[in-house]
């Protein structure tokens, strides 16, 4: 009865086991719910990817328009028509709802999905994410004001998130940063590596970017609450932090769909320029004698020759030039069309050169403890802007004879920093130097574009909230003109 | 009762390679040697239910005057519950739509179609007249719990929706912002119109009816039938009605050009009155480059000349000497002529860009309906 009984119960234990490989294997075969073209789950390192990649596409190319425009280094060409009503600034809600859903459903949703990941070891990739989310919101956010933040990429939970004040969002960028430091000093975390198309997976350089992206939000602060920007950046500086030296950026290829962001949705476009110089930017560097106006614009040709100026309009005046020839910007900056070698250009989520001039700002102000050496910093980011431009050789020339470049002391010290840092994003960081000439209303010499629709003194201060939020988001607080500022625009 | 379901593998939300859209360019994966993936477009639904229609119809068909007059009418009324709906949802979800069962919609309507034949002669002359008239009410009766509205799709800022208590596919966009009278409200500094600060209801795109009336007049050899169209009310979205008003080829882009005001418009002053527009100027070139979606409204009212045919019939001892055993001959026309009111100029409001589905009375620069005419003969041996 004994020996019976167990191997009945062997019997039974085989059949169990047996039966339940029957069933795991019903599951991963038979189940007609699971789609097999599209798998349903995904690791941190295979969505990090997508999540640099949309913030290139924004940085790199539809805020890069936005803000080349807008910052007025460039204009729409006299025999083309794509970005008139940029100029005219009479942009609909439609014209921002690829930038939202890039912003929202291709970076911030993949960078929240990494961050909820339950894979061991992935710190560092979450540290990265959570560095990419704040990057992402402050792009965001000095685009929109306020946005859905704490409601957002939720899914099905919140169908209509909530928008919250600027502010908020603001506090909530900081909040990130730190979440993703913390994440780096993880011990055994997997490496990113070649998964990482910004540092490939150097922690070191995403320390020093996330420093350095800080330091960029409490700045932007400055004229809303400058007592909080100068505490920040005080605990900041206090936290013995290393800042860029090198681009936080994106290298690109000739490969189609792996080409420049910019370069690739003009070859989308026919191959036509529609950018060309615009008379604001090229007046000052002409005015400083400047080499670099030669690097991100190219001259037109005349009877075979180039000319040995960029010619260009004002700002917006295509219909009173019309048909006029004027030079485009260069294929270093991803704006010439006829060129290919606009492909490889890359593109900088923060670049040196930006990394030195916030740093001789926070030193301007006195805000980053010690005796800040800031004529040194902007120096240094003369030199760093000269170096990406190709032409490091020229800049201790620049820097002793440049009327913009005598730096002195006082108030007007933030003037000239703010005007550098200017003329060292043209091209490369179109949205960046919109956003800090709204912030501090430098540099002064802005114009109304030609073309405007938009009334007397009006200059455009936001982009409008797409309309896909307004059909679809219930909780949608209302649309905003684009003349209306942020709030941290005071 | 009918059951309904759906396309596969809408239960699970899945991934897909990563692809950023720029608009005209993109980014496309594998970067390199790069592989990656990105969460996909549409959130599943793991609870997604079959669709159910209830269906209640009652008619009569009636004879009178042997058959000289006949009415058949009918009354029906649908109701679909847990209809499979893929929906548009704010990308700030993190997702582009989702697949919902949608509540409850009502469609009752009747149908009613004539035909009587009022003069028969023994000459051989005899009037048909028939028509039809059908008129449609569709009710969104109830959606998700705590649900007012879904996007069911839309193109170009127009979307079109369901909300709770209207009809089934309303349009639904920012246009235009109006005061309390139906004023436009215009920028004092700029002349132009400023844009409403959130989507309006812009009417639907089901008809209030549709009605035909057809005629059969024979005399001796000779044949005359005619075919009238008509659908009543509703709106469409015209992509003509922009493109000709952004080219400045119609003729509301018309007349004095620069330095005009804008029709029916007021401004508000700093207490948010209205204040007739008097003296504020504003150039049309301007304006029409770039209008909201919702002042690409068109009414979708009209009548048409459906066919028009005549022809002539030879008879038996006309053919006696002929090869032929029937012989007919006519001239024919489809869509001849088509009335649409004052206000659409722009395009043929049957045509639909869409194709079947929710979405429906786009106008996507689509080419109008075909209007043909030629020649017939008709033979046998």
């Amino acid at each position: 009865m004994k020996t019976q009984n167990l191997y009945g119960a062997k019997k039974l234990l085989i059949l169990l086991l047996l039966s339940t490989v029957g069933i795991a294997g019903c599951k991963k075969f038979l189940d007609i719910n699971e789609n097999p073209n599209n798998p349903d789950t995904a690791t941190p390192s295979l969505l990090l990817p997508t999540v640099e990649a949309a913030i290139g596409q924004l940085v790199g190319n539809r805020f890069q328009i936005y803000g080349n425009i807008w910052a007025q280094y460039w204009t729409q060409n006299t025999t083309s028509s794509q970005y008139r009503s940029l100029e005219q600034y009479s942009v609909t809600n439609t014209a921002f709802d690829t930038d939202w859903l890039i912003t929202y459903r291709n970076a911030l949703q993949n960078a929240q999905l990494i961050i909820n990941h339950s894979q061991p070891n992935s710190e560092h990739l979450k540290g990265m994410a959570n560095i990419l989310k704040a990057y992402t919101y402050q792009l965001a956010t000095d685009a929109w004001g306020d946005i859905p933040l704490s409601e957002a990429v939720k899914g099905s939970q919140f169908a209509s998130p909530r928008y919250e004040a600027q502010q908020v969002v603001y506090d909530s960028i900081f909040n990130y940063i730190d979440l993703g430091l913390a994440l780096f000093n993880a011990e055994n975390a997997t490496a990113a590596g070649e998964q990482d198309l910004l540092f490939q997976g150097d922690i070191d350089q995403w320390r020093a970017f996330a420093n350095t992206l800080k330091l960029r939000a409490y700045l932007r602060l400055s004229q809303v609450d400058p007592a909080k920007a100068q505490a920040g950046i005080a605990a900041l500086y206090a936290s013995n932090p290393t800042f860029l030296t090198t681009d936080a950026r994106i290298a690109y290829t000739t490969t189609g769909g792996n080409d420049n962001p910019l370069y690739s949705e003009m070859v989308g476009l026919g191959y036509t320029q529609n950018l060309v110089a615009s008379g604001t930017a090229v007046r000052q560097f002409n005015r400083n004698n400047d080499p670099r106006v030669m690097q991100v614009y190219v001259p037109v040709e005349t009877n075979g020759a180039l000319e040995d100026t960029i010619a260009y309009i004002p700002q917006g005046s295509y219909r009173e030039n019309s048909g006029k020839r004027v030079s485009p910007p260069s294929a270093l900056v991803a704006g010439n069309a006829a060129n290919p070698s606009s492909a490889v250009a890359p593109v900088k989520l923060i670049s040196t050169a930006e990394s030195f001039f916030l740093q001789a700002e926070a030193g301007a102000r006195g805000w980053s403890g010690g005796a800040a050496d800031v004529t040194n910093l902007f120096n240094q980011g003369i030199t760093a802007s000269f170096a990406a431009y190709g032409i490091p050789e020229q800049a201790a020339a620049y820097i002793s004879t440049a009327p913009d470049a005598q730096l002195t002391a006082g108030a007007n010290n933030i003037r000239l920093i703010m005007t550098q840092k200017y003329y060292a994003m043209c091209g490369f960081q179109g949205f960046e130097a919109w956003t800090e000439w709204r912030r501090t209303g430098y540099p002064e010499f802005f114009v109304q574009s030609a073309a405007s629709t938009l009334g007397a003194g009006r200059l455009p201060l936001r982009f409008l909230y797409p309309n896909t939020e307004i059909t679809t988001n219930l909780n949608f607080p209302g649309s905003i003109p684009i003349y209306e500022p942020v709030w941290w625009d005071k | 009762m009918v059951g309904n379901d759906t396309d596969p593998y809408q239960l699970i939300t899945t991934f897909t390679r990563g692809l950023i859209d720029g608009g005209f360019g993109n980014t496309t994966f594998p970067f390199g040697n790069v592989a990656a993936l990105m969460a996909g477009t549409t959130i599943g639904n793991a609870n997604l239910k079959p669709e159910k229609t209830t269906s209640f119809e009652i008619g009569t068909e009636l004879g009178f005057f042997k058959n000289r007059l006949t009415i058949d009418f009918s009354y029906y009324r649908n109701n679909s519950r847990n209809q499979i709906l893929s929906i548009p949802i704010p990308n700030s979800t993190g997702y582009g739509f989702s697949v919902v069962n949608a509540g409850e919609i009502q469609n009752r309507g009747v149908e009613l179609s004539l035909r009587g034949t009022p003069l028969r002669t023994s000459s051989g002359f005899s009037v048909e007249l028939y028509g039809t008239f059908t008129k449609n009410n569709s009710e969104v009766v109830d959606l998700m719990p705590g649900i007012e509205q879904v996007n069911l799709g839309g193109y170009i800022g127009m979307s079109v929706v369901a909300a709770k208590g209207r009809s089934y596919g309303e349009f639904y966009a920012a246009t235009n912002a109006t005061d309390a009278q139906g004023r436009t409200i215009i920028d004092p500094e700029t002349g132009l119109p400023l844009t409403s600060p959130s989507a309006q209801y812009l009417g639907s795109y089901n008809p209030k009816y549709q009605a035909s009336l057809g005629a059969n007049i024979k005399y001796k050899n000779f044949n005359l039938s005619a075919l009238f169209d008509a659908k009543y009310g509703g709106v469409f979205y015209s992509r003509t009605r922009d493109i000709l008003g952004f080219v400045g080829v119609s003729e509301e882009t018309g007349g004095d050009r620069i330095g005009v005001i804008f029709p029916n418009s007021v401004y508000l002053d700093e207490n948010g009155n209205s204040i007739v527009n008097t003296d504020i100027l504003y150039n049309k070139q301007d304006y029409y480059s770039d209008l909201t979606a919702g002042q690409h409204m068109a009414e979708a009212t009209f009548l048409k000349l459906r066919t028009l045919s005549l022809s002539y019939t030879f008879n038996k001892t006309q053919l006696a000497k002929s090869p032929f055993g029937e012989l007919s001959i006519g001239v024919f026309g489809n869509n001849l002529f088509v009335w649409t009111p004052e206000s659409n100029k722009y395009a043929d409001p049957e045509v639909n860009s869409a194709g079947a589905g929710n979405v429906q009375g786009f106008d996507y620069t689509a080419l109008p309906s075909v209007r043909n005419y030629g020649l017939n003969v008709r033979v046998s041996f």
